[in-house]
């Protein structure tokens, strides 16, 4: 059996490390297409060596996927901007943002405008048919990735498709047209409400919950059969581990006096709060309850960890600093959530780490956050229940309040369902496509 | 009577680094090109008398340049320098305090604020400030006892301020052998309840609270951990092998965070590939700024002085240079940042600060300063727990 993974950068390969291994160990020949612009050091051997070594992933074939041409590349844009517009109601702050990016002409980009100012059932039923129109025509340009016609693989795997600019998405329409089987697989927890879509609709989109199934549906047209929820395969790495740190060796080794109650700040991205540092430290000088009792662990945001360079403020520490990915400690991750009596943030994926490690989540609700209130995904985390805070305060008086305990098995079960064996459903559903493509062929 | 026990006690500890070295053959070991250069004017000291190492700081000018001459009373119009440069740095943190020179061996200074301060003083605290502003001093003192190893400490004028700071820390001390001589002399008296480990000796515990290792003892060397590692101005003066292995030594004895306050690559140093480039296996590095000019730097001129004094100098080359600002303000930002950027490699900081003046404040300015302050964090901290 041969698996063409057509991933935008190797470091995502980190989301799906567990499926990676499963369908290493299993009799698939493994085929890799990579984005050229994401290349480590721009060399396609390294990229290669790098990917074999540290997943001990023994690829057949390695390779760049190629550009789409001009006019593909603006019906891509244009679907991309207009599934904002599918829904009743549209997350604008995304839907300018991503226009902003795409390379749009001025005709389209006023055309678009009008659009999300018609009246709402004119505007969905247009969109809509736009929609399902430039997902139609994109077929015509033909096959892009010849390779993929070469390699023949009875599978086709896309992660995650429906980035700005993204060159894997092709591969949705090439497996398309070679009548080979295609499976889309969600990023993150946000990848669905604040990107682009796919150019096709592939056999099953894999999501991770019922809210991208919402979405899928809802915003991106995707057909609820082609959907299949199978969790977060990124996020079972945390069940996996069963031995954590004490809080004492927790304390010892970031060197955190032990008399205090340990609380985790999640760093939100550049996208959501400009000056996350200025934000948190005038939270904390308007809390009168923090000092002397609660010592904060501050876990910066991947993409948003220079703002914290020069965080100098009692009883907090940034930690880690910067980690890749690929490195993240899991161990060291999991023992900070286990040892905190609580989780604290903005609005980040790391809201879901929380909630994989049982950590109560109590988010933060702020004027000075972009995405926040007008976010899908924000605001379907404050729908399962979650009570957001204005202030540090209100969080450490709720804490200590006799009623609070610990209910987050609903938000558990809601975003990260099947948190054990994530990697397996999916693996059972690509053998599913596949074998369904085999008797289709006979 | 104080000073003569001091005396003696700086004595007492010469004699046991010095006596040591020889009995452990450790003043054979091999050094790089500068160091043997550097040891070969220091090798009088095997032979110091008790009223030389009573001033032994009137000696450490050979490991940092620093003299006593110019601190002496005929040098005192030159203390304004030094105040002024001494506010600067307070006003960056006020709430940090300041400790200068320990007052013992010889240690000499101009008296700022009743603390005797010298231009060593000056960067040893630009160093403390930039731990302190980047959150490193206080975790440090969240810490039961934090491990503290400096690379190549001079005379441990560092560490001695540094101890003040973090009194329950340990204090190590990587240097060469005739390094030791200084710093082994003075750590201890400036602390004399602090307890001292040799690295080899028979009573070696590796609990003591002031150790000393050579080069060559540190890669044998096992600690639990280290929480800080620091290095002043001698990286640049190593290769890229030496950087790159002390950078791997760090690593594997699970040291959390290294600090450097280095010229990234000598102009004469041909055999370096630049200290962060020779850092590089470290997972995140950051630059930060304390002040806009060198710790060498006493004074700082500010725009509209530096303006004055071309005009004085040259009224059609200030002409000259006020056209170019003009032109170069219609730019975008985007384009002076990226000229600034090139300006800054081959012009002075205040004559780019006069070109670019809505951009040169607000710039990150990685090359206003030859000397970088920078952090390099290896997220270890749990390592050694495995």
């Amino acid at each position: 059996m041969k698996i063409l993974i057509g991933i935008r950068t190797v470091a995502y390969l980190e989301y799906i490390q567990d499926f990676i291994k499963k369908i290493s160990d299993s009799d698939f020949e493994i085929f890799l297409a990579i984005d050229p612009n994401f290349l480590i050091n721009n060399s396609l051997s390294e990229t290669s060596n790098w990917v074999n070594s540290s997943y001990q992933l023994n690829s057949k074939r390695v390779f760049t996927l190629r550009k789409t041409s001009v006019s593909s590349e603006l019906i891509r844009d244009s679907l991309s901007c207009v599934i904002y517009l599918n829904e009743k109601k549209i997350e604008r702050g995304y839907f300018y943002r991503h226009m902003s990016r795409c390379n749009l002409r001025l005709r389209h980009r006023l055309g678009l405008l009008l659009l999300a100012f018609t009246p709402n059932p004119i505007r969905i039923l247009l969109s809509q048919r736009l929609t399902k129109y430039f997902r139609k025509i994109i077929l015509n340009f033909g096959i892009v990735n010849t390779e993929v016609s070469e390699i023949m693989p009875d599978i086709v795997f896309v992660l995650p498709g429906n980035m700005y600019n993204s060159y894997e998405s092709q591969l949705i329409a090439d497996a398309k047209l070679s009548k080979i089987p295609v499976v889309v697989q969600t990023l993150s927890w946000d990848n669905l409400n604040s990107k682009g879509t796919v150019i096709g609709i592939p056999d099953k989109y894999l999501a991770w919950n019922s809210l991208h199934e919402e979405l899928l549906v809802n915003r991106h047209q995707i057909p609820v059969t082609n959907i299949a929820v199978t969790g977060s395969i990124f996020f079972q790495r945390y069940t996996k581990i069963l031995d954590v740190y004490s809080k004492e060796e927790v304390c010892q080794a970031l060197g955190i006096p032990m008399n205090f109650k340990l609380i985790v700040y999640l760093g939100s991205s550049k996208n959501v709060v400009k000056k996350e540092h200025i934000l948190l430290k005038s939270l904390l000088d308007a809390s009168s309850l923090f000092s002397n009792n609660y010592f904060l662990i501050i876990r910066p945001h991947p993409a948003n960890f220079r703002t914290w360079n020069n965080w100098n403020y009692p009883e907090t520490l940034v930690w880690p600093r910067f980690q890749k990915l690929e490195s993240r400690l899991t161990i060291e991750t999991k023992s900070i959530f286990k040892s905190s009596i609580a989780a604290i943030g903005i609005n980040t994926s790391g809201f879901l780490d929380a909630i994989a490690c049982d950590t109560p989540l109590f988010p933060i609700k702020t004027s000075k956050a972009l995405y926040q209130d007008n976010a899908s995904h924000f605001n379907h985390l404050i729908g399962t229940g979650i009570k957001c805070f204005s202030s540090i305060d209100e969080i450490l008086n709720e804490i200590d309040s006799s009623h609070f305990s610990i209910k987050q098995d609903n938000l558990l079960n809601e975003y990260l369902p099947f948190k054990n064996s994530a990697s397996m459903i999916t693996y059972d559903e690509i053998m599913r496509l596949v074998e369904n493509g085999k008797n289709d062929g006979k | 009577m104080v000073k003569m026990m001091e005396n003696e006690l700086g004595w007492k500890n010469y004699l046991a680094i010095r006596d040591f070295l020889i009995e452990k053959n450790l003043l054979l070991e091999e050094t790089s090109d500068y160091r043997s250069e550097e040891s070969s004017s220091i090798e009088y000291m095997l032979n110091a008398t008790p009223k030389i190492i009573s001033r032994i700081r009137d000696h450490t000018h050979w490991l940092t340049g620093v003299r006593s001459y110019d601190y002496m009373k005929h040098h005192q119009h030159r203390e304004e320098l030094f105040v002024s440069k001494y506010r600067r740095l307070r006003d960056l943190n006020k709430d940090l305090d300041f400790f200068g020179e320990t007052g013992i061996l010889g240690d000499f200074g101009f008296e700022i604020d009743g603390q005797l301060v010298n231009l060593d003083t000056l960067k040893y605290f630009e160093s403390i400030v930039s731990l302190s502003l980047t959150g490193e001093l206080d975790r440090l003192r969240n810490y039961e006892r934090p491990v503290i190893l400096e690379i190549e400490a001079g005379w441990g004028g560092l560490l001695a301020m540094l101890k003040k700071h973090i009194p329950n820390s340990q204090l190590v001390v990587v240097d060469s052998p005739y390094s030791l001589l200084f710093s082994a002399t003075y750590l201890p008296s400036a602390f004399p309840h602090a307890s001292v480990g040799f690295f080899g000796s028979s009573k070696f515990t590796g609990n003591e609270d002031l150790l000393f290792l050579t080069p060559t003892q540190f890669r044998d060397w096992k600690p639990r951990c280290i929480n800080l590692a620091i290095n002043t101005v001698s990286f640049q003066e190593m290769t890229s092998n030496q950087i790159k292995e002390y950078g791997c030594q760090l690593l594997s004895k699970s040291c959390s965070v290294l600090y450097s306050h280095n010229i990234s690559i000598l102009p004469n140093n041909k055999k370096s590939e630049g200290v962060e480039e020779c850092l590089s296996t470290w997972p995140y590095q950051f630059e930060i700024e304390v002040l806009p000019m060198d710790y060498t730097q006493l004074k700082y001129q500010n725009d509209s002085e530096f303006e004055l004094d071309i005009k004085n100098r040259n009224v059609v080359i200030y002409f000259i240079l006020k056209l170019v600002q003009k032109i170069l303000n219609r730019l975008g930002l985007r384009i002076q940042k990226k000229l600034l950027k090139y300006c800054t490699y081959f012009a002075k900081q205040e004559l780019c600060s006069f070109l670019f003046p809505k951009i040169s404040h607000r710039s990150n300015s990685v090359h206003s300063s030859r000397y970088k302050h920078i952090f390099f964090y290896s997220n270890l901290e749990f390592s050694f727990l495995k």
